[in-house]
């Protein structure tokens, strides 16, 4: 009893640091016109890994109202500036719908003809399955659209676990049966405490695992993000914290965990540290020590392991030195592991960059400073 | 495992030198503070510069739990004091303790329970429920492993009262053997809140923890640090400015390719870093050869501190350090002008054949000067038999009485048959009035400064409160005289508005010293001899008349307390001058028994037995620790053996140890620590003994 007052203490005073630096943030912000919001934030397509081969992806970004954790009172979480991306105020459903045409029309011909087959994933920088944001209607649209597609084999979204609920997983699994889906769920670490202090995520492990129960149960897959340097942390605790979550999530009936480094998003908590030269995002070293440490290729036999951090090689990105090449270089790396999912590509020895030394030189003062 | 860290010698201020124990097989080695301890990583091991620079016992810091295997410890390593610690999660590093506690107990390995997470805290109340977190896992660690001895982490996150959480933890665990404060020394500008943290920590927490100072320090800010108490330095700060292209020198750290010569002659500047100046060689490894270099320099560094520490007056070589950084010169001032009395508690009374160099107004309240002026003023009693007070200049040779310009001055007081009616006072900066009697005593003889004949404000200010201070113990009616010209007489005038007594000044021609001038002096005395009767006419007794007994009855004061001269002097003494050893002895006229000798060495009197029994009953003696038992055996009294003790007890004061019941003198001792340190500490040598009653 004593530990769980003393928890919400924390999460409080955490919440009032992230609500303030959001607010100054949404304060300035515009709303956007009919206009924008006719077209979605971005869309692309490009190489990806699909289950057990190559393949390519096609994103999609929607613009909604936002996210419902982080427009409401507990201000959303920390490292997360999402909610620039969105409306702010309700869209109509038929914006939305024009936001996904106008993605989809410009690639409908060339997913038909491709002889690689796709990968779809419908981001809207908060829940799919939220009604505030994405109505039954709109969601309805997207299914009956996605369906008519034979090349697409996969379709991936994302939602909070609290609107997974039974009945919407049944129409989901419904309307898109024959192909492979994957909902994914931020459980950003397997620590309780790291996730709803530091992070502010509000969502307990063990909630997690009920809900990945019941998705096993409907046969849907379940893409697990991870976040690599949560806020308050050196990069030695977020590699040790990694390799803490991919060890408990192996146990689990986990198919995808997706580690996403952080990056520096405007008008989030993050940012206001790292402007303060207190934060720094994360090395790429860090995240091929973490990785290596915590999977051996065996566990790839089962498990997907994939990152595509954004912002790679900016000073808001995960980076290594301020070298171009260096920077590119890593992310050849990674991409070429996330490909392959062979982890051979994430041994690294001193040749590649001089930065190396300066990495381990550095992880021995706690404190990273900003560079 | 009783004690890992053994204090060996205090220096002024917190400044100590210890030895840290290590048992291998057995057999003890030993490690000396301060010094650095160095974090050991793959760069270091696959380079053979440096391991040949670190070949003697030195402080490691193991932070992989790959290092923690034998082969690499028992070989390279076994003589170095390795101390283990994580640079992430609390939990891996419970892990590895899980894993490897058989090892680390063997190895004799010290675990510091890290404290990274939160890195930051955004308010006071977070970092205080962190700080409780922290502190409740590791009580639980701690009990967990019952054989290994444990270090904490201090992480302040900037607010400097959450350190009392600290402090209840630490006095609680006995196996807290080392403190490792982590962010205090970040910020050197809030420097009242350093000091402040720093001297309740030394207060409260037992003496025998070591001190390991992490945080953004470097090599300059060492001498600073140490005068702070701390034992050993993190080098952590240092590979990252070295990640940074930085290059240490003595100031301060330079950025690599901004330095157009190289002002270091190390295997590394010679071999490579100056041909990638030059462009001899690629600039590859160029992080790599700065990161050896500044852990080179830094050793050198320790090494020349330790030096100084060890041979020479340590607080002179501290206030020429602090002057390449204004934050440190604030510290310095704030340490001096706040905290002097705690200050003067830990420095030794007297120091053995040392120079004490004033090198301007940061010398002038050094922690030494204060304690003597403070105890001049408290402890010196006029003698009753004193007609007149006479003022004279100070002189660069020391004692006085051997200069030249004092030698003239006192052959003209011999021409005079009563000279014990003279009560002579020195005035001089910074230390202020001088009784002619305490001209040998520790800092007296032994202190110089630039001379010029200006005076600063604050030299006369400090002058001119002590000359008051010392007159007043006198009757206003008695005669003063001022045998001096220049600045001296500002400070006399200063006295003399404050005291409303008129002062006569002798006619100067030209010096001081010159004929005329003291033929004038002769004739002021003269004049002024009868001017006044003393309550008493004469020294009651014929060997007082002598001029060192004359002296160490108010050295005996000074030492231990207004009234212990006369005790001493009720009976006879006679005084055998060893020029040699520039020792006097003072022996006991009918049984030719020793009653003592004042070192001239160290400016201090040592009683012996025989001399101190004189000084019974014991009772209101200031200088006595009680011990338990009535016979002492070895030459060092230990903490466990002390029953009562006095509480201003400072480190090399004379101390008298008595039985229980005060009636037996047991032995007669140097103090090594200060009563601070009794307090706090179960364990430890306290006194060194050089009589005991067989």
């Amino acid at each position: 009893m004593k530990q769980s007052t003393k928890e919400a203490k924390l999460k409080k005073l955490i919440q009032e640091e992230i609500k303030f630096s959001r607010d100054k943030f949404l304060k300035r912000k515009k709303h956007p016109s009919e206009k924008e919001l006719a077209k979605p934030v971005a869309f692309w397509v490009k190489e990806d890994r699909l289950l057990n081969k190559q393949g390519k992806e096609l994103t999609i970004i929607l613009k909604t109202r936002g996210c419902s954790w982080a427009l409401g009172e507990k201000g959303g979480c920390s490292m997360c500036g999402y909610i620039k991306d969105s409306a702010y105020d309700p869209v109509k459903d038929s914006l939305i719908i024009s936001q996904f045409e106008h993605a989809l029309s410009q690639f409908r011909a060339q997913i038909k003809q491709d002889s690689k087959q796709y990968v779809v994933k419908i981001f809207n920088s908060g829940s799919f399955f939220d009604e505030g944001e994405i109505s039954p209607e709109v969601r309805n649209h997207i299914y009956g659209k996605l369906a008519e597609l034979k090349n697409i084999k996969e379709i991936v979204v994302e939602s909070r676990i609290e609107y997974l609920t039974r009945d919407k997983m049944n129409d989901f699994k419904e309307k898109l049966s024959g192909k492979y889906l994957e909902i994914g769920i931020g459980l950003e670490t397997v620590n309780d405490f790291i996730r709803n202090i530091y992070i502010n995520k509000g969502l307990q492990f063990s909630e997690f695992l009920d809900k990945v129960a019941l998705l096993h149960d409907l046969d849907i897959g379940v893409r697990v993000y991870l976040l690599f340097k949560p806020p308050f942390f050196n990069e030695q605790a977020a590699i040790d914290d990694c390799v803490n979550s991919l060890n408990t999530l192996k146990t689990t009936d986990i198919n995808t965990i997706s580690i996403n480094p952080v990056n520096i998003q405007k008008g989030s908590y993050v940012e206001y540290l790292w402007r303060k030269k207190i934060y720094r995002a994360p090395w790429f070293y860090s995240l091929f020590t973490a990785i290596q440490e915590g999977i051996t290729q065996g566990d790839l036999k089962t498990l997907r392991l994939i990152s595509d951090p954004s912002g790679a090689g900016t000073k808001r990105g995960i980076h290594n030195c301020q070298r171009y090449g260096c920077n590119y270089e890593m992310k050849e790396l990674l991409q070429q592991f996330v490909m392959t999912q062979d982890l051979k590509h994430l041994e690294i020895d001193n040749a590649v960059c001089g930065c190396k030394t300066e990495y381990e030189l550095q992880k021995s003062f706690t404190y990273h400073l900003r560079d | 495992m009783s004690y890992i860290f053994e204090l060996l010698k205090n220096r002024t201020g917190f400044a100590r030198i210890g030895r840290v124990l290590k048992t291998r097989n057995k057999e003890k080695i030993y490690n000396y503070t301060p010094d650095i301890a160095v974090h050991l990583n793959d760069l270091l091991l696959h380079n053979f510069h440096f391991l040949r620079e670190f070949n003697d016992p030195h402080f490691f810091i193991i932070s992989h739990e790959k290092h923690l295997n034998s082969c690499l410890l028992g070989e390279k390593f076994e003589e170095q004091y390795c101390i283990y610690t994580h640079y992430g999660k609390l939990e891996r590093f419970q892990k590895v303790l899980e894993k490897k506690s058989a090892f680390l107990v063997e190895k004799d390995i010290l675990c510091v329970i890290p404290f990274n997470i939160p890195t930051r805290a955004p308010s006071k109340e977070f970092a205080s429920q962190a700080i409780k977190n922290y502190t409740q896992r590791v009580k639980k660690i701690i009990n967990t492993y019952p054989l290994l001895s444990f270090g904490i982490t201090i992480k302040l996150f900037g607010f400097s009262d959450l350190k009392e959480h600290y402090i209840s933890l630490i006095q609680t665990e006995q196996r807290i053997k080392l403190v490792r404060i982590e962010d205090l020394f970040n910020k050197l500008r809030k420097f009242r809140s350093v000091i402040a943290s720093i001297v309740t920590l030394k207060n409260k927490v037992d003496n025998n923890i070591i001190f390991l100072a992490n945080g953004r320090i470097l090599p300059e800010f060492y001498p600073l640090l140490i005068y702070l108490g701390i034992d050993l330095f993190d080098t952590s700060y240092l590979s990252y400015i070295s990640s940074k292209n930085k290059y240490l020198t003595t100031e301060t750290a330079y950025y690599f390719d901004q330095l157009e010569y190289l002002p270091c002659a190390c295997r590394i500047c010679r071999d490579y870093l100056i041909n990638i100046k030059e462009g001899k060689i690629e600039k590859k490894n160029k992080i790599l050869f700065l990161y050896l270099h500044n852990l080179i320099f830094t050793k050198f560094h320790i090494q020349k501190i330790k030096q100084k520490l060890k041979k020479e007056d340590f607080r002179n070589y501290l206030e020429k350090t602090t002057f390449h950084n204004l934050n440190a010169i604030s510290l310095l001032k704030i340490l001096d002008k706040d905290y002097s009395g705690r200050i003067e508690k830990e420095t030794p009374i007297s120091q053995k054949n040392k120079v004490l160099k004033c090198i301007g107004p940061s010398s002038y309240h050094r922690p030494d000067f204060e304690y003597y002026r403070k105890n001049t003023i408290k402890r010196f009693e006029p003698e009753p038999y004193t007609k007149i007070i006479l003022l004279f200049p100070c002189s660069a040779k020391k004692p006085y009485s051997k200069s030249k310009s004092h030698r003239r001055f006192l052959r003209v007081l011999r021409k005079f048959e009563n000279r014990y009616a003279f009560q002579e006072i020195i005035l001089t900066s910074p230390l202020g009035a001088i009784p002619r009697q305490y001209e040998n005593l520790y800092p007296v003889a032994f202190y110089d400064i630039s001379v010029t004949g200006d005076w600063d404000h604050e030299e006369i200010q400090i002058a001119a409160n002590m000359l008051i201070n010392l007159l007043e113990k006198y009757d206003a009616q008695i005669p003063i005289i001022g045998h001096v010209e220049g600045e001296y007489k500002r400070i006399i005038k200063k006295a003399e508005q404050k005291l409303e007594r008129d002062i006569e000044y002798t006619p100067i021609k030209k010096r001081s010293t010159t004929q005329a001038s003291l033929n004038s002096l002769e004739v002021s005395i003269k004049k002024s001899l009868q001017r006044y009767q003393p309550p008493l006419k004469r020294p009651t007794q014929s060997y007082l008349l002598n001029e060192w007994n004359r002296k160490i009855l108010k050295i005996l004061d000074y030492q231990f307390g207004k009234g212990t001269g006369k005790k001493f002097y009720q009976e006879a003494v006679q005084v055998r001058i060893n020029q040699r050893h520039r020792q006097i002895h003072l022996t006991d006229p009918s049984t030719h028994q020793e009653l003592g000798i004042f070192k001239r060495s160290t400016g201090q009197f040592k009683i012996s037995i025989e001399g101190a029994k004189r000084l019974k009953p014991l009772e209101d003696l200031q200088n006595l620790i009680i011990f338990n038992g009535d016979n002492l055996r070895g030459n060092t009294l230990f903490k466990p053996g002390i029953l009562d003790y006095d509480k201003n007890l400072q480190p090399n004061e004379i101390v008298i140890i008595s039985n229980e019941t005060k009636e037996k003198i047991v032995g007669v001792g140097k103090m090594i620590v200060g009563s601070n340190y009794i307090k706090n500490t179960q364990s430890g040598r306290v006194v060194k003994l050089y009589e005991t009653v067989d």
